[in-house]
């Protein structure tokens, strides 16, 4: 019954805080943007007349919401309208539910009990994340046909066929930690990567495996569809691609869709690259440095602070996101199809092989 | 077709370029972030950390070859110079020029315009009157862009007198007089507005 309400109380926390974090992204792609491009970007909305510094917060989070959320509901003439009102839900859903399957902390320690800081753990983490990414382009898929527009299906077709793509090159990346680590639990994973190696290095799995991170990288924003990759989307040749047709409170929610993605893929990369909550030197009863020397610590400040860096590092891969989206013109559409099966599926093969081989050669 | 520039092995390998504008971009954001954050300290006021011109707070003058508002111009004597000649009416894609002509009281002058009116819900601002008129009677040299609000059609009207007035007001005070008297009487209408009475 506790365990219950423990799992209850962790995935709406995750829940919660991933929503408000897609809205936070909203607002860094804006003002961020405008800074970068030597804008200045959203400010025109302020609370309580003209603040002296007004960094467009309030437009993002409070004006930009309650336009969209108030605007006509428009369904185009002809539409399905029982898909065009599903789809927005079928994106929505398995992009926030797989959150839970990713670690935001190690255990923590209250009296007797210890709880596992992650919503549910599941042993076979990876393939539920990428089972449920996959999912997603369902909602985009019917999105498109629902709309009975050509932009509208010419975006979800060609969503289909990119993220088909590209999951194999992702899938295929994720193999090389799979056997690095020997584990497709998340929460393992980021405990494995605990150790330093010689000492100073942390045993991160990006030093294990870097050209698994640059594929899953790459084809991890090819499947949250954002620039370079947004063909989806095309402003230029689709108008808005699939959600062409939507607006309003719907179009919101594929706006947000997006975002969630990309959050998707930061805590992928944090978790399977970069230690997950795992902070150097820091372990479970305190902090261990090099030449012996150990402070214990309260498991509560621990845990605490493994948390904050685990945030940190999911806010700097989601900012690294959006600086790439704001660095790169788009990719033609031969040319994804050509990177995604001729240059990332090859290295992803050949990383799983280098990868087989230096087991083989370190385990003997 | 063969490409003139080939890229290098190292350009085609994607991860460097990409490497390179990010640190293009990265460089932009810390720079424009950094001055931002000192602008609001009150610091480093004079080095510019967006280019953007604030609308409507800022504006830029209008350019010396802008086709504004139109005139007319005036004799030396302050009387319209317009002859009535229906040239420029004749020439308005738009149909929007309605000259009506009379005979002048002084016999060396042959007719005057009694009225002239610009639809300027018509106009397109072409300058094709301008061109049209062999006396250099009419001109869209005001700087000053027409006016966008009203609270009826005949408030965009423009009948002779505003035509001409426009003539003494650039006269008396410069080139970007109109524009003053426009962004003053914006600021009114925002007024009126904001108190809630037409
Ligand atoms: S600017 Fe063009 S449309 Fe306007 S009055 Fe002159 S000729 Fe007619
Ligand atoms: S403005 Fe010029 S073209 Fe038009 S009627 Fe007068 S003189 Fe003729």
């Amino acid at each position: 019954m506790i365990d219950i309400a423990i799992s209850a109380i962790l995935t709406v926390f995750i829940l919660a805080n991933i929503m408000n974090l897609g809205g936070l992204l909203l607002w860094v792609e804006r003002k961020g943007s405008a800074i970068l491009q030597d804008r200045i970007g959203a400010n025109r909305a302020a609370l309580l007349g003209k603040l002296p510094i007004n960094i467009g917060i309030i437009n993002t989070l409070v004006a930009d919401p309650i336009k969209l959320f108030t605007k006509e509901d428009f369904v185009p003439p002809n539409a399905d309208k029982f898909l065009h009102w599903m789809a927005p839900i079928l994106a929505m859903v398995p992009a926030l539910i797989a959150f839970i399957a990713i670690p935001f902390g190690d255990i923590l320690v209250i009296g007797e009990r210890e709880i596992n800081l992650q919503a549910a753990n599941l042993n076979v983490g990876i393939l539920y994340i990428l089972g449920m990414v996959s999912l997603g382009v369902y909602g985009v898929v019917l999105a498109g046909w629902a709309s009975n527009s050509r932009w509208a299906l010419l975006g979800g077709i060609r969503a289909s066929a990119q993220m088909i793509s590209y999951e194999i090159a992702l899938g295929l990346a994720l193999i090389g930690v799979v056997m690095t680590f020997g584990t497709l639990d998340l929460q393992e994973i980021a405990r494995a990567q605990g150790h330093m190696i010689g000492g100073v290095l942390p045993g991160w799995g990006i030093f294990y495996q870097p050209v698994a991170f640059f594929i899953f990288l790459t084809a991890g924003i090819a499947e949250s569809k954002r620039i370079p990759f947004d063909l989806p989307e095309a402003e230029a040749e689709l108008i808005s691609g699939y959600f062409t047709e939507y607006s309003g409170a719907k179009q919101a929610t594929f706006m947000l869709v997006d975002f969630l993605e990309s959050i998707i893929v930061a805590g992928l990369i944090t978790t399977l690259f970069f230690g997950g909550w795992q902070v150097p030197f820091l372990m479970r009863d305190g902090l261990h440095l090099p030449g012996d020397i150990f402070y214990p610590l309260p498991s509560l400040l621990v845990t605490l602070v493994q948390h904050g860096a685990f945030v940190t590092k999911l806010a700097f891969f989601c900012w690294l996101q959006i600086m790439i989206r704001w660095t790169l013109p788009r990719f033609r559409y031969d040319q994804l199809i050509n990177l995604g099966w001729k240059i990332l599926l090859p290295i992803a093969l050949a990383n799983v092989l280098v990868t087989g081989l230096m087991i083989l050669i370190f385990q003997a | 077709m063969k490409r003139k520039e080939e890229m290098t092995w190292l350009e085609r390998m994607y991860l460097p370029e990409v490497l390179r504008g990010l640190t293009v971009t990265l460089f932009h954001f810390g720079r424009n972030l950094t001055l931002h954050i000192l602008h609001s300290l009150g610091m480093a006021r004079d080095t510019k950390a967006a280019y953007s011109t604030q609308y409507p707070e800022e504006r830029k003058r209008y350019p010396d070859t802008y086709r504004g508002s139109h005139r007319l111009t005036l004799k030396e004597d302050g009387a319209v110079r317009c002859t009535a000649c229906f040239l420029c009416a004749t020439a308005c894609p738009a149909n929007c020029i309605h000259i009506e002509a009379g005979e002048h009281p002084d016999p060396n002058v042959e007719k005057y315009p009694v009225r002239y009116e610009i639809d300027t819900l018509r106009c397109i601002y072409c300058g094709m009157c301008v061109e049209a008129c062999p006396c250099d009677a009419i001109r869209m040299d005001t700087y000053v862009h027409p006016r966008i609000w009203g609270f009826s059609r005949t408030d965009f009207i423009e009948p002779k007198e505003i035509l001409m007035g426009r003539s003494h007001t650039l006269a008396d005070g410069g080139r970007d007089s109109l524009m003053v008297q426009m962004l003053e009487s914006y600021k009114a209408g925002e007024k009126r507005a904001m108190l809630g009475d037409k």
